[in-house]
């Protein structure tokens, strides 16, 4: 119907006309009908019936046609869009892992770590991925965790296991038993993703920097604990602020950047102690091929302090820093994935200068001030995934120097 | 074909590596919109846009999402050595997951290729694979996979 009214321009376009009489068809006259009944002519010798259409109603068929052609591919591809293939607007997914645990020490050390073989959950982790809106996305990570349930707290006379047993409140009896965890908010932002070469982050990511700390998680992470670059974070892990984030294409290159805007460090608090805002980035090439590389290089720079409140003798209070210090990183990364060999290394220098007067006391020792100091730290993993039972045993080889109560050199290696 | 050739066959096109594990009977073709102004690619550039590094074609600027046929899973690991057609497709479901811990999205799975077919003829964005017989008058070819290795049109 819509067609056929869509195709009728030309006549409604003309004005209103009284109804036109019949044509009229030439033919024999038609006998009075009192006479007698003459026999008709034969039908030879009528007009003959037009063979097809006119011209002018054949170019009003065809410009329905046309029409009714348009409208229909237009259906198609609203059809094409059907519920069978949706863009997820919200993804919830995740990983877990679980082992079998066993730490080989000397007696003594299992005062402060337990070393017996045990079972274990090492991560869950779930992820609410939206993209409600072209452009738009918002990622959350969430962890799950059981601590600090059996954390062990050494004191100068010896250790307290800490417990989160309680009674649940919500059981309908009084006694049903629970123990309660902490959740992990490992990451929290919104992505604009304006295009390839530039993008907008907001919110609180993992810092830009190396090959661990981007990659995260332990699916696609090689050995089981973190290096010492994570654990004596030599750089803030995670900021709050901006990221700008973009790359281009050199062939089979991909050459990219990250650079960020943030509070800095903020271990001790979700909010800056102080105005500055701290500097960082990564530049990074990489090829994505049939063999795997990827090489980078990370920068940070910042300001880090406490803020502790007083009150004076009149009950004025007063905010100041026990200790602050200005730091600046540089690193530089390399990985290989070959078939399955995987090879990653790290390494990274920061710099530690301190106010004066205003040095965290360090060592654990009584009056002891933490110097200025470069401190050093770098890993090498290599690892080869077996063709069978998903195996991929690794060699990890780690150094790291800075200054320490027993010593300013570490050298581990280790595999699995 | 069914769906774990095609991605296996499609990804070894991508990768350049030889593949001859199966006997392909039915070429594989790269399809975008109709009316998409994009009129070939080469390897490098489908490798880029199927693993999500890259958002735009070179050749218009315009932006590219990719669309894939396949199961609702992926192995993360191959259970056999390297080259072979399983490690192919770890070696793309490695890459995904990575990107994901990074912050980035797979490409966006369909059911089947006809789906596929439905889904690039709807969005001007978009950019899928499929078996030629499966190729409709809603879609442009823009490059065919033949004995692995992508040909243009």
């Amino acid at each position: 119907m819509a067609a056929l009214l869509a195709g009728t321009p030309a006549l409604a376009q003309q004005p209103e006309q009284a109804p036109q009489p019949a044509p009229q068809v030439e033919g024999p006259p038609v006998p009075a009908v009192d006479a007698p009944p003459e026999v008709l002519p034969p039908l030879e010798t009528l007009p003959p019936v037009p063979a097809g259409p006119s011209p002018e109603v054949k170019a009003l068929l065809d410009a329905q046609q046309r029409q009714i052609d348009e409208l229909s591919a237009r259906l198609d591809d609203a059809q094409a869009t059907t519920d069978e293939v949706p863009e997820d607007k919200l993804k919830i997914y995740g990983f877990t892992d679980f082992g079998l645990q066993r730490i080989f020490a000397k007696d003594s050390f299992d005062a402060v770590t337990d070393t017996e073989t045990s079972f274990v959950i090492g991560n869950l982790n779930v992820y609410f991925d939206a993209q409600p809106i072209e452009r738009w996305r918002t990622l959350f990570e969430i962890r799950f965790t059981n601590a600090p349930n059996g954390n062990l707290v050494l004191g100068p006379t010896g250790g307290t296991r800490t417990s989160t047993f309680q009674f649940d409140p919500h059981a309908g009896v009084w006694d049903a038993p629970m123990w309660g965890g902490y959740t992990v908010i490992e990451r929290a932002h919104t992505d604009y993703l304006a295009s390839q070469y530039f993008n907008v982050r907001l919110g609180n990511f993992f810092s830009p920097v190396g090959i661990w700390n981007v990659d995260h998680g332990s699916p696609v992470l090689i050995p089981v604990t973190p290096p010492q670059i994570i654990l004596q974070r030599l750089y803030p892990i995670r900021q709050t602020g901006l990221q700008f984030y973009g790359s281009a294409f050199a062939g089979a290159w991909e050459l990219g950047y990250a650079l960020t805007l943030t509070n800095g460090r903020q271990e001790l608090s979700n909010f800056d102690f102080d105005d500055d805002k701290a500097l960082g980035g990564r530049l990074f090439a990489r090829n994505e091929g049939d063999v795997r590389t990827q090489i980078g290089v990370s920068f940070y720079g910042g300001n880090a302090e406490d803020k502790v409140v007083a009150f004076s003798a009149t009950g004025v209070p007063s905010t100041s820093s026990t200790w602050e210090y200005d730091e600046y990183m540089m690193g530089v990364d390399f990985s290989l994935d070959a078939g399955g060999t995987r090879i990653r290394t790290e390494a990274l220098m920061q710099r530690q200068v301190y106010e004066p007067g205003k040095r965290e006391d360090a060592f654990g020792t009584i009056g002891a001030k933490a110097p200025d100091s470069y401190r050093y730290s770098g890993y090498l993993v290599a690892a080869q995934q077996l063709p069978f039972l998903g195996l991929e045993p690794y060699l990890l080889l780690e150094g790291a120097r800075w200054p320490g109560s027993i010593g300013d050199t570490l050298g581990v290696l280790s595999g699995a | 074909m069914n769906r774990r050739n095609l991605l296996r066959s499609f990804v070894a096109a991508l990768l350049g590596w030889p593949d001859d594990s199966f006997a392909a009977s039915d070429p594989i073709s790269v399809i975008v919109h109709k009316r998409s102004s994009v009129s070939g690619v080469d390897r490098n550039e489908l490798r880029q846009i199927f693993q999500t590094n890259k958002t735009a074609w070179s050749q218009t600027g315009d932006r590219v999402t990719p669309s894939i046929s396949r199961r609702s899973t992926l192995p993360v690991r191959s259970s056999t050595a390297s080259c072979s057609a399983s490690s192919r497709i770890a070696w793309l479901a490695t890459g995904w997951i990575g990107k994901i811990r990074g912050d980035a999205r797979p490409p966006r799975t369909a059911p089947n290729p006809a789906a596929v077919v439905r889904a690039v003829a709807g969005n001007p964005e978009m950019v899928g694979y499929v078996p030629t017989s499966e190729v409709d008058k809603d879609v442009k070819v823009i490059a065919r996979i033949v004995d692995g290795r992508l040909q243009g049109v």
